[in-house]
């Protein structure tokens, strides 16, 4: 379902010589795979992640959603994909300042507009609930700790029913049980909707959870030798 | 789309401060004409409606016919001077008129001007077909000297009614002169609003004001042996208001003046439009600074949605990865103005209301000329329409910046 064609990517900078940071020939994921992607600082994960989700466009080459070439299509179509298809946990996991964690995960439903109206609210309630955060919905982000607004990220990033979630580094600033409740949240609601999932993390005693780990090296993606427990 | 407004909204709420000055200066910019606008139209209207129940032609001592018309039929100011009375005989029995008032001011009550006068005052009328402009309510007209009847807002200002007593003094207001004359007057009448500054007067005798001035005389003469410094000649009036038998007739009046050295004549229609022509004036120079201070509102309105859109590109950038198509966050940021605009705009448009009918009523209770603050369609309908404009205008630049946030830069900045 999620397809890298010829992907290259350099980053091309004034003064600064440019960089291979991504070249992938040619990749695949199932529908419904659950995938953890390593790699140390700066080898590209956050920049895969940006390319998979459409926000990116490499330097050459194609990315396939659905059998939909991300690249070709439209500015406002390729935005349409990513409302409908994709839930992202950014790395820095922004929320919009001056609305409240109910609201942020509102947001997403509100701008795509699939969810009817009458459900949202109660949607996304559950949501919160689910990462332990039904006492924090009407709380605005400088109101909550750094771990709480990464879970409500997480449950914002779930809102539209996405059939690719790619969660960049969602544990990093987490406790083992907050980790494990985040990560338990994104893995049910993906099994629930057949959805993909891609974790980028550095975190070792995570692999046991994934059935499938690449490796980021040098601009190269590889599925790791180290087989999962 | 529904959420727009929902955005722009909280937008606008979370930069309250900024939000509030925009709306205050809008609130301002529309504000100062409204006042200026109404105001004039306003003064405009009351003076005409205050000159207007006498319809009449008004003789007076040479000097500024203006000054005559608003001394005379307003009670602004000083009169211009005295006519001999022999010139009010004179236009009584001149065929060229069918009504001669004669008017005598000069002496007041507690700050009500006392006005001399003869009957003929209550055959004054705006038109041959209307009635008669002034109205005893209670009591009757005066029939002898000292006998007195006050205007409407007179009877309420100085609390007297008929049957009471009071003195006069000297001087068109209270402590001009210290000189309060002896006899009192005695109120046999008070007369029905006329919507003019005579309601505000108190109306006797030619009599009661020459027995007054020359009683003093003897005193004075008495009192001091040496030459006295000249005194006003007894037997003079301020003015005689007439009713000219046709525009032939007004005309010929008019011109036999003009050619005299003793008086003038004025038509007040004419005095008060030279006045008029003058607030167009003002209201000229006071418009252009209203246009003024519109264009710095739209500039304070645009300076203030820039700053925010360049400080919130990423947050921008993050509604743009939530799903927010960029015409969306382009129409966020006009309707973001637009609110602003027609929260000003409310604000203006209530203040200036306001403003001017507090100011009105300040004019008013100084000059006795009531001013009517009314609604003026056209006016309020442009000063909607021109701040709407602009507020639109101010919010473009802002709205292209924001349409042309690019999600990857702003959301993950380097
Ligand atoms: N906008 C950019 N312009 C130039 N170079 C960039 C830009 N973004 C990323 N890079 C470079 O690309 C490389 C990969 O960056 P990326 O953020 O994808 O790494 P990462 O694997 O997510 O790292 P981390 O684990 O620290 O988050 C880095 O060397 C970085 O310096
Ligand atoms: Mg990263």
């Amino acid at each position: 379902m999620l397809r890298f064609d010829s992907v290259f990517l350099a980053y091309s900078a004034r003064g600064i010589e440019s960089r291979i940071v991504l070249n992938i020939p040619s990749w695949n994921l199932a529908r419904g795979t659950h995938a953890l992607l390593r790699g140390v600082s700066g080898s590209g994960k956050t920049s895969f992640f940006n390319i998979a989700a459409g926000l990116l466009r490499p330097t050459s080459g194609e990315v396939y959603l659905d059998d939909q070439p991300l690249y070709r299509l439209s500015e406002a179509a390729r935005d349409r994909v990513r409302s409908a298809k994709v839930g992202y946990m950014f790395q820095m996991h922004h929320l919009m300042p001056g609305f409240t964690a109910l609201e942020n995960v509102l947001m997403p439903m509100m701008f795509l507009q699939t969810i009817p109206t009458a459900r949202r609210r109660a949607r996304a309630l559950d949501l919160l609930g689910a990462v332990g955060l039904s006492d924090f919905a009407q709380h605005r982000p400088h109101q909550l700790s750094a771990g709480q607004r990464l879970r409500v990220s997480a449950a914002r990033a779930l809102a539209n029913e996405p059939v690719m979630v790619l969660a960049d580094e969602p544990t990093a600033a987490l406790d083992a049980l907050s980790s494990a409740l985040v990560l338990d949240m994104l893995q049910s609601v993906c099994r629930m909707n057949y959805a993909s999932l891609i974790v980028a993390s550095h975190d070792p005693l995570l692999a046991a959870r994934f059935s499938v780990v690449y490796d980021l090296r040098d601009g190269h993606l590889s599925e790791s030798e180290i087989a999962p427990a | 789309m529904t959420y727009d407004l929902f955005l722009a909204w909280r937008s606008l709420r979370s930069r309250p401060v900024q939000s509030g000055i925009t709306l205050l200066i809008i609130g301002l910019a529309v504000a100062l004409p409204l006042v200026v606008l109404s105001l004039s139209d306003g003064a405009r209207r009351g003076i005409v409606r205050a000159s207007d129940p006498f319809g009449v032609l008004v003789i007076g001592a040479k000097g500024s016919g203006q000054q005559l018309v608003l001394s005379t039929l307003l009670l602004q100011g000083a009169p211009v001077g005295n006519i001999p009375t022999t010139l009010y005989t004179e236009l009584r029995d001149d065929t060229r008129a069918t009504l001669a008032v004669p008017i005598a001011l000069g002496d007041n009550v507690g700050g009500a001007r006392l006005v001399g006068t003869s009957a003929d005052l209550l055959e004054l009328r705006p038109s041959t077909t209307e009635p008669p402009t002034f109205r005893i309510v209670q009591g009757r007209f005066f029939e002898a000297a000292f006998e007195a009847v006050l205007g409407s807002a007179a009877a309420q200002a100085l609390g007297l009614t008929v049957g009471d007593t009071f003195l006069a003094s000297h001087g068109v207001a209270p402590g001009l002169e210290e000189d309060v004359h002896d006899e009192p007057y005695t109120i046999v009448g008070v007369f029905d609003s006329t919507s003019s500054p005579y309601d505000t007067a108190v109306f006797v005798s030619l009599e009661s004001i020459w027995h007054t001035h020359e009683h003093e005389e003897d005193e004075r003469l008495s009192a001091f042996d040496y030459a006295i410094e000249p005194t006003e000649p007894e037997q003079m009036i301020t003015a005689v208001l007439v009713k000219p038998a046709g525009f032939i007739e007004a005309n010929l009046l008019w011109q036999s003046f003009s050619t005299g050295t003793q008086a003038q004549a004025a038509f007040p229609g004419q005095e008060l439009g030279a006045l008029f022509d003058l607030f167009a004036q003002v209201e000229r120079i006071l418009g252009a600074v209203g246009g003024l201070v519109l264009v710095i509102a739209g500039l304070t309105a645009f300076l203030s949605l820039y700053n925010a859109i360049a400080a919130r590109e990423g947050t921008i950038a993050l509604m743009r990865a939530l799903g927010c198509s960029r015409t969306s966050i382009f129409r966020v940021v006009i309707l973001e103005s637009l609110i602003a605009t027609i929260a000003g705009i409310i604000l203006g448009q209530l203040l200036g209301y306001v403003t001017a009918l507090v100011i009105a009523a300040l004019l008013t209770a100084q000059s006795a000329i009531p001013i009517p603050v009314q609604f003026l369609p056209t006016q309020a309908t442009l000063l909607w329409l021109t701040p709407l404009l602009l507020g639109v205008a101010a919010a473009i630049i802002p709205a292209v910046r924001a349409y042309r946030v690019e999600i990857i830069q702003k959301l993950f900045p380097t």
